[in-house]
């Protein structure tokens, strides 16, 4: 549902990447995987809200981590703590959850951590996690550091060398089907060749992404087309199995 | 219910000026998980074309001031799903309940609109802004001969009021608005969206594969809104107005200008609870007047200036 929530912080973890925490004054179920529309401003411009990826969930606070990739989140970063921001959530499905002792992939690159941090945050009591993250430059601490606490491998790579491994972090899983599970999010490139190298499709979770307008399934905006059928990313997804999605016969493909 | 929102339309009963249109509400269920749809005057679904279509390939949608560039391509699931799967949702909600169709050939309108006259809807909406594939892919709506054999045939079949949405591209739209009156259509919806264009500068190439793309949005609110004062003056046809509602105060301006109904349209996708917001405040605002006492009032006022 839509409501007005206030900003309890929105904070520079990195020259271009903040974190927004705002207060949750309403008890409802969020879970790894949804995300939300946000209101930038009242006015009609920009005339679109913003969809974010959950980041982490309290009894009294939801999180967002985002990177300022436009005007919208550039408005968004000039927020206040005490200001009040309109948000439709929680939206899209969730990350379908691993069985007790299982052994799980993490592997995100870019921005594509926030859901993968959270579904972190929710399995990693009860399940073996291995995270692979990966950045195109050193990235500041704090945005990888719940990674590093959490799992029980963890990878880092940046693409310049500047922090952890020196290459992309696909580059650095090896016997990739030794995992019962394993759930990405990231650049589609990154998820594409990720679905390529994995043998067992059904055991791939991708979190997808697209420009969209409403969130909630009537724009049709945010398609992603393979099989020659069409899936909406925001209502279907943004989670799809690995067997749902098929790169090979795709609008990727070419 | 305030009986004072109450508009007429032929023998139509709308119980507020208030529809949802067509491709901003899909066939009604995501955003009947907000309010119940039984609130509004109208709800016009989807475009539906003969054989399901997929539509275009992304990106379909680019944010511009204040207004949005779409290039969805009609994506629908065709007549037959929508028959089956979509419209016993749709009949079974209290409200009017009109179907957009689009066609490739004037034998494809003709197939959706008897099929359509089996049913329970109360309006067929006609989007003429299609490629006509046996004219070279200009649109219907575009072209006033073809136009006017496409409504020609329509009307001698259809059960059902005939709405026509144009194109703000049709030329001489007097005259066309006229033609339609004299063919019997019930009404004319007032715009589709206005092609535009975005180019991916960093690419150095347009943003959409299509090239142009349908603006709508507040950005063209006066836009249309100067269309629906001219066309309210020139022919006595009812007019609904449709282009960058956002707001109780916009429905006014149409209502004032000449609109008898409203169709709201992106305003659904920033605010889903737009429409039951704007019908609320129309309940608080027409206690003593009626709200078609008010359509085209600004024209008799027009003099005072």
């Amino acid at each position: 549902m839509l409501r007005e929530m206030k900003i309890i912080k929105n904070q520079k973890m990195e020259k271009d990447i903040f974190l927004l925490r705002l207060e949750r004054d309403l008890k409802i179920d969020i879970f790894p995987g949804q995300f939300a529309m946000l209101r930038i401003n009242d006015s009609y411009d920009p005339l679109l809200s913003r969809p974010l990826s959950i980041y982490k969930v309290s009894d009294d606070s939801i999180e967002f981590l985002y990177k300022i990739v436009g005007r919208g989140t550039y408005l968004l970063s000039n927020k206040k703590q005490g200001d009040k921001i309109k948000v439709l959530l929680p939206l899209g499905n969730r990350f379908p959850l691993p069985i007790h002792g299982e052994k799980i992939a993490l592997v995100g690159g870019g921005m594509g951590i926030v859901p993968l941090s959270f579904l972190l945050d929710y399995i990693y009591k009860d399940v073996d996690v291995y995270s692979y993250i990966g950045f195109p430059t050193k990235i500041h601490e704090g945005i990888w550091e719940n990674f590093k606490e959490k799992s029980k491998f963890f990878l880092l790579s940046t693409e310049d060398g500047s922090l952890g491994e020196k290459g992309v972090i696909l580059d650095f899983i090896f016997d990739i089907d030794r995992f019962d599970r394993l759930y990405a999010c990231g650049p589609t490139s990154m998820l594409m060749n990720l679905w390529r190298k994995v043998k067992h499709k059904e055991k791939l979770y991708l979190s997808l992404e697209e420009k969209m307008a409403c969130g909630f399934g009537v724009c049709l905006g945010c398609v992603f087309r393979n099989n020659g059928k069409n899936l909406h990313i925001c209502k279907d997804g943004p989670v799809f199995s690995g067997v749902e999605v098929n790169f090979s016969e795709s609008q990727f493909t070419d | 219910m305030n009986p004072n929102l109450q508009i007429k339309i032929g023998d139509l009963i709308f119980k507020n000026p208030i529809l949802i249109a067509s491709g901003t509400g899909g066939f009604g269920k995501e955003i009947s998980i907000f309010y119940s749809l039984e609130i509004l005057g109208g709800f016009v679904t989807k475009s539906i074309t003969l054989k399901p279509r997929l539509g275009n390939l992304p990106p379909r949608i680019w944010e511009t001031p204040c207004g949005l560039l779409n290039s969805i391509g009609l994506e629908n699931p065709g007549l037959e799903i929508f028959m089956i799967e979509e419209l016993p949702f749709l009949e079974k909600i209290n409200t009017n309940i009109i179907v957009s169709i689009a066609g490739e050939s004037i034998e494809e309108y003709e197939i959706l609109v008897k099929e359509l006259n089996n049913t329970n809807i109360s309006a067929i909406e006609v989007n003429v802004s299609c490629p006509n594939v046996n004219k070279g892919g200009i649109q219907f709506g575009l072209d006033k001969e073809i136009l006017y054999e496409l409504i020609k045939r329509l009307i001698k079949i259809t059960q059902k009021p005939l709405w026509i949405k144009l194109s703000p591209h049709t030329e001489r739209i007097d005259e066309i608005a006229k033609i339609l009156k004299k063919a019997r259509v019930s009404a004319i919806v007032l715009f589709n969206t206005f092609l535009g264009l975005a180019i991916d500068w960093k690419n150095r190439k347009p943003v959409f594969k299509n090239i142009f793309a349908g603006l709508s949005g507040p950005a063209i609110k006066p836009l249309v809104l100067r269309y629906i004062w001219e066309i309210f003056e020139k022919v006595k046809i009812p007019i609904i107005g449709c282009g960058g509602i956002i707001c109780f105060e916009d429905v006014l301006e149409y209502i004032l200008a000449g609109a008898s109904l409203i169709e709201i349209g992106t305003a659904n996708f920033i605010n889903p609870l737009i429409c039951k917001e704007v019908i609320e405040k129309l309940e608080n605002y027409f206690i003593e007047e009626k709200i078609q006492d008010l359509i085209g009032k600004a024209h008799k006022r027009k003099e005072e200036f």
